[in-house]
């Protein structure tokens, strides 16, 4: 079955139309990307996806493994397997990177009527997935990406991404902010996490980022709709003679 | 005031140790005085109307519930505690190490001459309210050199009274030179019962001494609570000092230090916690007197319901007081539309060679984090209370001990309301 089905989805904010007529379908394993310029609507996309308030839909469907995503609210969208790596990820002060980790692991394995994970059996699932980011342990203690740099705040997205193991993710612009170091390990963690089941839609604005994340297809967005498609070879083209020609 | 004047009168008659002159000199000076009222700079925000119109009266023997046998009074936690019920020193309920002295306040005051008129009249009429009738109270004192490893808990408790009480105890707090030691003060009373309770706490410091003082109060819903601490620091003496404000349907603290010697450190926190039509007050002043010291000021308050918040702080350096290093911070969060907060963080610099900051943030917790909770799986109360607790979070880090923090958390859960 189609995991994420968008049918000429029409949305936007403060009722202005940002995206005009969406139509997208991504299947169990595949890797999408979705390439424009700034406003063109990729981040509405991903937001209206994670059922971020404030956005509104106009018209149109998104049906995730058959079902209207658009009644969900944004916690059970993510207990369904959703998930968004955020362009902007938050600062929550206060909050213990950890114990919000464990919070959101143990949501999921709740809903899935799975045992909840004490601190110690937790501790040492987190020690195994932060070795898949790169990431030093020191920023479990802290809180929330409080005082992390840009690069390790996407690390610290990407790693609840491995903890939570979402089957379809979302990563919006999660390569800016990133030097090419950091780059690597961040398309490293999303590459070892590809499998038949797991589907990803990328958002970016750069070519550089899907030459360690390989898309099988390639979106290109202009003014609020997909004006072309194609395969990883179109993220090429793109670098190459800019997005002018696809305009009008 | 005839009233008030009225229960001096016949305080002075049931304990004849306590210093009539200066009872009566307080007295006027606070009927000279008055009640503060809005007009006056420093109670703008907090209106005494309503407790100032209802007949108190002090605490009698009488008033102490026949049976005490199944009060609770301190956490159980550390072996050490002081504890009053209805404003009666319970002596047989109190255990202190050997090395400390506690004296009751006649005692104190005839062997220490304590100043009475060290802070402007005007600022603070309850300081003199107190002064005037203060029936209660224990001076603790810690000798040089001492070092007191498990905290102290001194334990004010109202229970099951029948008519309308004032309170007027005196904490007395001094650590010699060169100790060290923990004492939680902690002001506690039934729910729903109304009674006044005008605390006083008096605080110095030996120089290289360190002090962890914290400051509880889970008075009665129906309570007015009103509490002037003053600290008073030596040459490198370490203070930490929290204040944690849940109960009380009218709070107000009045907290005044003087830094007067070189090298003083002064860390000091806060939280208050208000819901429905609770009212709470912080008003915090620093002396910085003399070079070379710090002082870190965090106060949070949490409001939701029709509550009030107001804090009011300021920073004072003189001109002397080079190499002072002074922060001060005011953060609040606003969880219904009808709370309210005032907030006034001040600083005034007489000296050029300082570093000091002061700031004050109020808002409703921030959207774009409940969303990205939410986008994690938490649903919307379990956001929220994770966004609220770690709010408090920082406040509960600046507790210096673990000890501390189980008794506070204790008193948290534990203690009535």
């Amino acid at each position: 079955m189609t995991m994420l089905k968008i049918k000429n989805l029409h949305a936007g904010i403060d009722g202005k139309e940002i995206l005009k007529g969406i139509t997208l379908s991504i299947n169990p394993g595949e890797m999408h990307a979705i390439m424009g310029r700034n406003g063109s609507g990729k981040s509405t996309l991903a937001n209206v996806i994670s059922g971020k308030p404030n956005y509104e839909v106009f018209s149109g469907e998104v049906l995730f493994s058959g079902e209207n995503l658009l009644d969900l609210s944004p916690e059970a969208r993510s207990l369904a397997g959703i998930f968004m790596s955020f362009q902007y990820p938050v600062v929550i002060p206060g909050v213990n990177n950890t114990y919000f980790l464990k919070a959101a692991l143990n949501a999921q394995l709740k809903h899935s009527g799975k045992e909840e994970l004490d601190a110690i059996d937790f501790l040492e699932l987190i020690r195994e997935k932060i070795k898949l980011v790169e990431m030093d342990e020191k920023y479990l203690q802290r809180a929330v990406n409080d005082g992390f740099s840009g690069g390790e705040k996407k690390r610290n997205e990407i790693l609840q991404m491995v903890t939570l193991e979402p089957t379809l993710a979302i990563l919006d612009e999660t390569d800016s902010g990133l030097d090419i170091d950091a780059l690597k390990i961040v398309a490293n963690g999303v590459n070892n996490y590809r499998n038949p089941e797991r589907s990803f839609l990328v958002i970016t604005h750069y070519q550089r980022l899907l030459k360690y994340i390989v898309p099988d297809f390639v979106h290109v967005l202009i003014d609020g709709k997909i004006v072309k498609s194609g395969g990883k070879e179109l993220a090429l083209t793109l670098e190459e003679k800019g997005y002018s020609w696809l305009e009008n | 005031m005839q009233l008030l004047r009225f229960q001096l009168d016949d305080l002075l008659s049931r304990m004849p140790d306590k210093p009539s002159e200066q009872s009566r000199a307080a007295f006027n000076a606070f009927e000279k005085a008055g009640f503060p009222t809005t007009k006056w700079e420093d109670w703008r925000f907090t209106s005494v109307k309503l407790l100032q119109e209802k007949e108190w009266r002090l605490s009698l023997p009488s008033d102490l519930p026949s049976d005490i046998s199944g009060i609770s009074t301190g956490s159980g936690i550390t072996p050490y505690s002081i504890n009053f019920i209805n404003g009666h020193f319970q002596p047989h309920l109190s255990f202190l190490p050997p090395e400390v002295d506690i004296l009751n306040f006649t005692d104190f005051y005839n062997n220490n001459s304590l100043p009475i008129f060290n802070v402007q009249h005007k600022h603070n009429p309850f300081y003199l309210l107190n002064t005037a009738l203060f029936d209660s109270g224990q001076a603790i004192i810690i000798p040089d050199n001492t070092t007191i490893e498990e905290p102290i808990e001194v334990n004010y408790i109202k229970t099951g009274l029948t008519d309308l009480i004032m309170f007027q105890p005196r904490t007395i707090i001094q650590v010699g030179s060169g100790s060290e030691v923990s004492i939680i003060e902690s002001h506690v009373g039934d729910n729903n019962l109304a009674y006044f309770t005008n605390n006083r706490s008096e605080i110095k410091v030996g120089a290289h001494s360190r002090l962890n003082y914290l400051s509880f109060q889970k008075d009665s819903l129906q309570a007015y609570h009103i509490h002037s601490v003053v600290i008073d620091q030596k040459r490198n003496s370490l203070v930490s000092a929290g204040f944690f404000n849940i109960g009380s349907l009218l709070s107000r603290k009045n907290v005044i230090t003087h830094l007067n010697c070189e090298g003083a450190e002064l860390n000091m926190f806060g939280l208050s916690q208000s819901a429905n039509v609770q009212h709470m007050d912080i008003q915090s002043i620093v002396y910085h007197n003399s070079p070379n010291c710090s002082s870190t000021q965090l106060f949070k308050n949490i409001l939701s319901g029709q509550s009030k918040g107001v804090f009011n702080g300021r920073v004072i350096v003189s001109k002397d007081a080079q190499k002072t290093d002074a922060r001060q911070s005011n953060k609040n969060l606003i969880l219904s539309e009808n709370a309210k907060m005032n907030s006034d963080p001040q600083l005034e610099i007489y000296a050029d060679d300082v570093k000091c900051s002061h700031g004050s943030t109020t808002g409703a917790l921030d959207e774009e984090a409940i969303f990205y909770l939410r986008s994690r799986g938490l649903d919307m109360i379990e956001a929220k209370s994770l966004l609220i607790d770690g709010f408090a979070g920082e406040i509960m880090q600046s507790i210096p001990t673990d000890d501390i923090k189980n008794i506070l958390e204790q008193k948290l859960n534990n203690t009535p309301n």
